[in-house]
């Protein structure tokens, strides 16, 4: 999994404040290039947290590939135990249509100014009714710096999955935990 | 007088086929106009997994108890999450003598259809 340790942090303040800028900054002050991010400023909408999308980029390498998906199987599993937050990102107008009795909703759109929301010592799981809106959400908490997957089977494939015997299997497990959301 | 049953099985039929199932579009219209009542027969666990806004919930097996919840002035479209088992409630509510048939492609086929912006296309306020 991706974690934005500190190391990356000067290359990373590099790309967004623009070559010129760190030239000048390692000319004038003589500084190394480690100290220059204590004299730049961030753009207001960084956060500490917060992952460079290029860089995110940069390392995307095979196992993120499978780390920022999940499927049913091992998401009810890790539901059921209380490691995932799951989130229908859905539009108002779909979750009023209809809606699953597991995790919560906020939108996509209204994501950004609803972090407080979300568990960071949990991992988010996203999830629309295929995979794709899902996956904007999924990037985004990631670039926020949270642990995040999209659910690839989508809300369909969990309303498919979770019918006659298993829906009352599952149902009974995580009636007796208090710590899913 | 004719056995209802006996009416059912005289109608399975390739052409009268159309008279036991409802398009999931034609539903969504008749639903809006006030002309068509859901009927989501999927057992109660089931409905606590994930809900459709609209309709009525009486799960398949208390269907013979609970008739009297149903509307005689609409056509009643019974749901399942496929096919089978709405299939069999609409012969037995067709042999009770009402007005039903079931929702081509399931409540799955149903709510793929109301993503998106596709969810403003039901009237959800009736």
């Amino acid at each position: 999994m991706l974690k934005n340790v500190p190391s990356t942090r000067p290359f990373v303040v590099r790309l967004l404040t623009g070559t010129l800028v760190a030239l000048t900054l390692a000319g004038v002050g003589g500084q190394t290039r480690a100290d220059s991010p204590d004299t730049t400023t961030p753009p207001r909408s960084m956060s500490m947290n917060d992952i460079p999308f290029a860089d995110y980029l940069r390392r995307f390498d095979y196992d993120e590939r499978v780390a920022m998906k999940i499927q049913l199987p091992e998401l009810l599993k890790l539901y059921a135990e209380g490691q995932v937050q799951l989130i229908d990102i859905r539009f108002n107008e779909e979750y009023a249509a209809w809606r699953v009795g597991i995790g919560r909703h906020i939108p996509l759109n209204e994501l950004p100014d609803r972090l407080d929301e979300l568990d960071p010592n949990k991992t988010i799981v996203t999830m629309c009714p295929h995979y794709d809106r899902a996956e904007i959400a999924r990037l985004f908490l990631t670039l926020k710096g949270y642990q995040a997957r999209y659910l690839t089977d989508g809300m369909l494939g969990l309303a498919d999955y979770l019918r006659g015997d298993k829906a009352r299997d599952y149902m009974a497990r995580i009636a007796t935990e208090t710590n899913t959301d | 007088m004719n056995d209802p049953l006996d009416d059912l099985a005289a109608g399975i039929d390739p052409a009268r086929m159309g008279q036991a199932k409802i398009s999931i579009d034609a539903f969504i219209a008749a639903h809006n106009q006030g002309e068509a009542e859901l009927i989501d027969i999927r057992v109660a666990e089931e409905t606590a997994v994930w809900q459709v806004n609209i309709g009525l919930r009486i799960p398949g097996p208390e269907l013979p108890a609970r008739l009297d919840e149903l509307p005689k002035d609409k056509l009643l479209v019974v749901a399942c999450p496929h096919t089978d088992r709405s299939n069999m409630a609409r012969s037995y509510l067709v042999a009770r003598g009402f007005n039903a048939k079931y929702l081509q492609g399931g409540l799955l086929g149903l709510v793929d259809r109301l993503k998106g912006v596709g969810a403003q296309d039901i009237c959800l306020d009736r």
